[in-house]
């Protein structure tokens, strides 16, 4: 069946403004929105640019905006599409070239908030105990792949990228729940600052953007209730 | 072209490469360079765990492990390498936990291990709990954890990086050459020691469970160096690759009590393994599929067959295999809780791989010289804890304890080497060159379609089942595909972000590899672990107990060298699940 | 790649205090509410209005009121304003003066109008 992508195209090595092209795919069954744009790339245009790896939603690369929704082009298929299918960069990124944007920014964020166990105790020669339900705590939190989507989808964001973002803020709390780690006063000069957790306005549209359907908002919640537990 | 100095350099951020980068970061400078941001790397697409012999949910030993590595790689693996993965497993495995890895966990609060294909406790005799796991995200939860230790380490890196050319001058390694694919510019590493940990090559297959950037990179460059490749026929196809397109449904399915059905309703395995059943390991069980496939008994007749996880329940399902849950709504639209799974082999690990010692340095003959200066760990390496057939949770295994080991040999080894000295610019300039012309291509012949009929023919002639007629085919095409990419064009000419050369590149490599793969498995006129030859379908212990070494000459041409197998505890016996 | 946090700007004590005036505004808008606009079976006259406003609990009350109400709205309205100066901080400390003095002179226009009432 034909279907028609309308792509946004920007290579300032062409041109300085970015526009948009449509191309007209014949989809096969089961197509995702990846499988389409390598159609594009190798048998109609091979200068459209994105990423992609693993194609199974597990790596992270290729999550775009798709038909207004932030979403990973390898898990998204085409027959769920209606209409003539929009494809755009990440919003609040800024745009590399075509639907490849830069993470650079996103990633140092995540830096930031110290994404390592930062443990009071040594360990011994053998692993640490945690029972199955300390363990659980970090269920819905350790998922994350880092696509940005979230970080992408969220307005606080778009105004403002210093602020942490929903990706970093979620990794800081697959960290501050495990039993393991001692390091929230550690981690406080990042997240309890102006750009740190009191910038989310729990918009949660962070939530709906996620491939993994995780929920930063709730972890941002949670990174709250455990500083107040903290200060108080 | 840019100019860049560390101790160390990595090639690759996977597991294998984070840990080296981690471990050789504790007292070198260390730069990694990756072709995708390092948590995009194939690792964290590993589902069912990783080995080791802690004994967390019942009896199990090293020596047990060791045994199903040996006997699982069909004899052919070196028993000195296998004996230290194995061994240092375990530590590796709680220096994970203690690194932050989420782990699933007993009830005691101990790391969670499950069954897997090919473990067994007491030599062989009963299935056991080895494969240390969080959740079915197993690589996942690793390579995020060993990411982000790299970063406290203080590791340089260097995101969207593509190496393009080793620099090898008089048996040393001084750098290499990197594009840079944002801007398009080249840039140049001199180090002290260079590590290549650049993964798998299944992606030469048109079935594949590997991703897009598995390109087998680092073997294709270290070849072009004069450097052999050691037991390239060897490749794993996994018994379960979601139908149509390969992706892995994790053997964590099997080890949980799935069930695979032929067309007939019928549990096929016990006609294969019968006491094993689906836990023989992947080789057995995938050459048990294409069998029932090939003799019309696949679904509905066609090119897959059944796994069936619905007997477990939803609540084991979803608490267990989470992933594969959601894998299997999102890319078949199929709810695994009521219905089938409809799977097929899939392309999924190399075995073979750059030669190097237990302390990854390179063999530049492949038996004893190293070549200084430049290493190798994970799955682009083989030292040879696979042999012929690489045991399920091994991989991520063999990535921790050899990348670790190989992090922390580089770095004793660049305190006693002296300062970095850079190279000649010849080599720079040959890299350049040599990139300039690949920008210029504009013949008539398409990437796409080489790529295209190369992965389809391997699918088909060196696939599970493989023949001296088919493979003798396979060498030709890939010959004369090699001629036609002499006329390959492009269409970008811009110099950003251009993913048409990267391709392009990585299609060259491709090329490269599997002209080797196909000669090896010709040559290897038996059938070992994954390398089955219907015309050799016996294991030949007298003529072919050796490993391959295949050396690309000056003249473009392949050379092929044999080497023993090294042997220390147990002889060949015959291979029975 | 340098980025700018705050760091130890310490958001936590206003966001609390947001949450507390935010769970206080509730009641005493209540009592405002049926008070003025409900529990008014007379027209409304300057006397009586006079009379109940001089009392100290209606003193208390409403100085309680503007408080809170101060605090809450225009903590709201700086918040919002931060999401857009992150990378601005002269602008920062210009709009910050502005909000406090607007918040200062409305909690003392307020005060000079509850304080001095008597019956």
């Amino acid at each position: 069946m034909e279907r028609q992508f309308k792509i946004y195209r920007f290579n300032p090595e062409a041109a300085p403004a970015a526009s948009f092209q449509t191309y007209t795919v014949d989809i096969q069954h089961a197509w995702t929105v990846l499988d389409a744009l390598n159609a594009i790339k190798w048998d109609q245009d091979g200068s459209l640019s994105f990423r992609r790896s693993c194609r199974h939603g597990i790596c992270g690369s290729c999550a775009m905006k798709i038909n207004g929704k932030n979403g990973l082009a390898c898990e998204v298929q085409v027959e769920s599409l209606k209409g003539v299918i929009t494809v755009e960069p990440l919003p609040g990124f800024k745009v590399i070239r075509d639907l490849v944007t830069d993470m650079d920014g996103f990633f140092s964020h995540l830096e930031a908030v110290k994404p390592w166990l930062i443990a009071g105790t040594p360990p011994t020669d053998k692993e640490r105990v945690q029972s199955p339900e300390d363990r659980k705590l970090i269920d819905g939190l350790y998922e994350c792949i880092l696509c940005g989507a979230c970080t992408s989808a969220c307005p606080s964001y778009w105004v403002n990228d210093d602020f942490l973002g929903p990706a970093a803020l979620l990794k800081a709390a697959r960290y501050v729940m495990d039993t393991r780690d001692d390091g929230l006063t550690d981690r406080l000069d990042v997240l309890d600052s102006r750009n740190g957790i009191w910038r989310c306005h729990t918009i949660f549209n962070c939530v709906e953007a996620c491939p993994k359907s995780l929920n930063p908002t709730e972890a941002i919640v949670k990174l709250r209730q455990k500083l107040a537990a903290l200060r108080i | 072209m840019e100019h860049h100095r560390h101790d160390v350099v990595v090639v690759g951020a996977g597991i294998a490469g984070l840990y080296a980068a981690m471990k050789a970061g504790e007292s070198a400078d260390v730069g990694v360079l990756s072709k995708v941001y390092p948590t995009r790397s194939h690792s964290g697409a590993a589902q069912g765990g990783c080995a080791a012999a802690l004994g967390n949910e019942g009896n199990d030993s090293w020596e047990f492990h060791f045994y199903d590595t040996v006997r699982g790689g069909d004899f052919l693996g070196d028993q000195d390498a296998q004996e230290l993965l194995v061994k240092e497993a375990i530590p590796v495995m709680y220096e994970m936990e203690h690194l932050g890895v989420p782990f699933s966990r007993t009830a005691e609060g101990k790391i969670a291990q499950r069954p897997f294909g090919g473990h067994f406790a007491d030599f062989g005799k009963t299935a056991v709990k080895r494969a240390c796991y969080a959740a079915d995200r197993s690589g996942h939860a690793q390579l995020h954890c060993l990411y982000e230790q790299s970063l406290k380490q203080g590791v340089r890196f260097y995101n969207e990086f593509f190496v393009i050319s080793l620099i090898i001058e008089d048996g040393t390694c001084r750098g290499l050459v990197a594009l840079e694919i944002r801007t398009g510019v080249l840039h140049a590493f001199w180090a002290r020691a260079v590590m290549l940990a650049t993964g798998g090559y299944a992606r030469a297959w048109r079935v594949t469970s590997n991703s897009h950037a598995n390109t087998g990179d680092g073997l294709a460059l270290v070849a072009a160096a004069g450097v052999p490749l050691e037991d390239m026929e060897f490749v794993q196809f996994h018994p379960t690759g979601l139908y149509p397109h390969g992706i892995l449904i994790s053997e964590a399915a099997r080890g949980e009590g799935g069930y695979l059905f032929n067309n007939d309703g019928m549990r096929f395995m016990e006609k294969y393994a019968k006491s094993k059943m689906e836990l023989a390991p992947r080789d057995v069980v995938s050459r048990a599929e294409q069998t029932e496939i090939d003799e019309g008994r696949g679904i509905d007749g066609g090119e897959y067959l059944h796994l069936d996880l619905t007997h477990l329940g939803e609540k084991t399902i979803l608490e267990r295999l989470p992933q594969i849950h959601e894998l299997v709504v999102k890319f078949a639209g199929i709810d695994c809780t009521k219905k089938p799974i409809p799977t097929q082999p899939t392309a999924h690990y190399s075995m073979g791989g750059i030669p190097t010692d237990l302390d990854t340095r390179v063999l530049r003959d492949g038996k004893k010289q190293a070549v200084e200066g430049l290493f190798a760990s994970g799955e682009c390496a083989c030292v040879s804890n696979h042999g012929a057939n690489r045991l399920g949770t091994n991989s991520t295994l063999e990535a921790a304890v050899f990348g670790r080991r190989g992090g922390m040999v580089m770095a004793r080894f660049v305190k006693e080497a002296g300062p970095i000295l850079p190279g000649a610019e010849r080599p720079t300039r040959e890299a350049e060159e040599g990139f300039e012309h690949l920008c210029a291509s504009s013949g008539p012949e398409s990437a796409k379609r080489i790529r295209a009929e190369l992965q389809a023919s391997m699918t088909d002639n060196v696939g599970i089942f493989r023949t001296a007629a088919k493979l003798q085919k396979q060498v030709a095409l890939i010959r004369d595909l090699k001629a036609r990419f002499e006329n390959v064009g492009i269409s970008d000419r811009s110099r950003r972000f251009n993913t048409e050369i990267t391709e392009l590149i990585e299609l060259k490599y491709m090329l490269d590899f599997s002209e080797v793969i196909a000669v090896s498995a010709l040559a290897r006129e038996e059938s070992r672990g994954a390398h089955s030859r219907n015309d050799y379908p016996k294991r030949d212990d007298n003529q072919w107990l050796r490993h391959t070494l295949a050396f690309r000459e000056a003249d473009g041409s392949l050379r092929l060298d044999y080497k023993p197998v090294v042997i220390t505890r147990f002889q060949p016996e015959e291979r029975k699940y | 790649m340098t980025v700018e946090r705050g760091r130890g700007s310490g958001g936590f004590w206003w966001w609390m205090m947001q949450r507390v005036t935010g769970i206080l505004l509730f009641p005493v808008l209540m009592v405002h509410y049926v008070v003025t606009h409900l529990h008014t079976s007379h027209y409304v006259e300057y006397d009586k209005i006079a009379a109940r406003v001089a009392t100290p609990a209606w003193k208390f009350l409403n100085i309680l009121f503007l408080t809170i109400v101060l605090l809450h709205g225009l903590y709201g309205v700086w918040n919002v304003l931060l999401d857009y100066l992150s990378k601005r901080p002269v602008l920062r400390a210009v709009l910050y003066s502005i909000v406090v003095t607007i918040g200062l002179a409305l909690y003392v226009l307020g005060l000079v109008t509850i304080v001095p009432f008597s019956a």
